[in-house]
């Protein structure tokens, strides 16, 4: 804990010194933007966009992650089902995120649903990918045992397949949340009237940078928050059974 | 938890298993009336396992027929398949929800277990391990019970406690049993009967029947009996 307090004390210092030799205008201090933000905070512009670039988060990251793991999990289960989907996986990887965005937005409108599809489609394929892996790991003797019992589907997933999987699912949200934060923002930017993307775009045209890191940065720091005080515990809980290293 | 249902008839006629062009086990067939315990012994790689999971139903490519009366199987698998993820007494709660604080401490008692309900297994040795898997599979109240080696691997001391503790939980004859090891000593005290299978593909060569209750077994009487058990013989009927 000290040392992560102290690593980041050590970024605030290095982005002080910075401002202090360049421009104003293009990197202000960090004490400016923190003014900024809590003004933006006061009059609830700030707390308005925030919310809600993290409900359009949390709706596409939902469906990506449940999604992909089905999907994914179907396809590390079953050959034929895989060397069917994989292609499709493939090309979906590699189609650029601003593609799918311009696509969902010309076909579905400039409107909440296109949005979120088009952000849920471009986590999609990496959660797949993840998941597949963790499928394919399964231990076979598990299922055989679970098979011999007669253990129902559902006990069956929670206790046996859910826990395998987990290490591969909290890889996918480490790597999905910030992917997804950062592609809301374009969705935002390219066609939605509010959320932090929305306001950057705003910033750019004012070439205000200021109000652009008074926008961004309180995401970070809310990760950072949840990382430090959600998902660490989180992980240490469910790998409590685990044999301590020497 | 099922109904703690009668003890299984069991019924195994096969004629071949083979793996493609390997032939695993010929000729085999015995029965096991309600609640009695059978020990399959032959050399290692006739096929002992091979047959375990024909009869747990794990493999149906095979010729023959393989009936079971009786609803309920569980199955006590050489390396224990525990969730290491889950406590000894999460393990057992697993296969049987419905089963009360009560009686899963009770049954862990009858294992040995009583001091062990919270660990989890990475912490078990292997002995106390195969407890748990076994503790687990009595949870179900099988009608059909098999045990695939449960005292391999095992040192001479800690399989002597592990047959000691099964000798009462046999005798009881709630379920009909099959266990399947290469130590004649466990299936001399532990077996009804035991089976003799050949060298791989494996065939039942003699049928043995070990009438003496099992707490009432001397060690003269399991000498006598594993005598039996090598004395090369002609094969009979089981």
């Amino acid at each position: 804990m000290i040392a992560r307090l102290a690593s980041l004390g050590l970024l605030l210092l290095l982005w002080w010194a910075a401002a202090h030799i360049a421009n104003p205008r293009l990197l202000p201090g960090p004490l400016d933007v923190l003014a900024l933000a809590g003004r933006e905070t006061a009059s609830g512009a700030l707390p308005k966009a925030l919310a809600a670039t993290l409900a359009r988060v949390a709706a596409s990251f939902l469906l990506a992650m449940a999604g992909g793991t089905a999907l994914g999990y179907a396809m590390g289960r079953r050959r034929a089902f895989d060397s069917l989907a994989d292609p499709w996986l493939v090309i979906l990887l590699n189609l650029p995120a601003l593609v799918i965005i311009v696509l969902a937005y010309i076909w579905a409108g400039l409107n909440e649903g296109a949005a979120i599809a088009a952000v849920a489609l471009n986590k999609l394929p990496n959660a797949v990918v993840t998941a597949r892996e963790g499928a394919r790991a399964l231990d076979a003797s598990l299922d055989e045992m679970a098979t011999v019992f007669r253990i129902p589907a559902l006990r069956r997933w929670r206790h046996i397949v859910l826990p395998q999987l987990a290490p591969y699912l909290a890889a996918a949200t480490r790597s999905g949340l910030s992917l997804i934060w950062k592609i809301v923002l374009v969705v935002e930017l390219l066609g939605r009237p509010n959320g932090v993307g929305f306001e950057i775009g705003v910033a750019f045209q004012l070439f205000d940078v200021a109000r652009l890191l008074a926008y961004a940065l309180p995401f970070a720091a809310l990760m950072l928050v949840a990382e430090t005080f959600l998902v660490q515990p989180l992980e240490a809980h469910a790998a409590r059974w685990r044999p301590r290293a020497a | 938890m099922p109904p703690g249902g009668a003890p299984a008839r069991l019924e195994v006629a096969i004629k071949e298993k083979a793996y493609g062009e390997r032939a695993a086990l010929g000729s085999l067939s015995f029965i096991l009336e309600p609640g009695e315990v059978g020990a399959v012994v032959g050399p290692s790689g006739c096929g002992k396992t091979t047959l375990l999971r024909l009869v747990a139903g794990l493999d149906t490519d095979f010729r023959g027929r393989i009936a079971a009366g009786g609803a309920g199987l569980a199955v006590v698998f050489q390396e224990p398949r525990l969730l290491p993820w889950r406590s000894v007494e999460d393990n057992v709660r697993l296969v049987a929800p419905n089963a009360d604080r009560l009686e899963l401490a009770v049954l862990l008692a009858r294992l040995g277990l009583e001091d062990h309900a919270r660990d989890f297994p990475s912490t078990l040795s292997l002995g106390l391990a195969r407890r748990v898997a076994i503790a687990r599979a009595l949870a179900v109240k099988p009608a059909l019970l098999l045990l695939d080696e449960p005292f391999a691997s095992l040192d001479g001391a800690t399989a002597q406690r592990l047959a000691d503790t099964l000798v009462p939980i046999f005798e009881a004859k709630a379920a009909t049993t099959l266990l399947v090891s290469h130590d004649l000593v466990a299936a001399a005290r532990l077996g009804d009967h035991a089976l003799v299978l050949s060298e791989r593909p494996g065939r039942l060569v003699k049928a043995v029947g070990f009438p003496q209750p099992r707490p009432a077994r001397t060690p003269e009487i399991i000498a006598r009996y594993i005598a039996e058990l090598s004395a090369p013989q002609p094969p009979q009927g089981a």
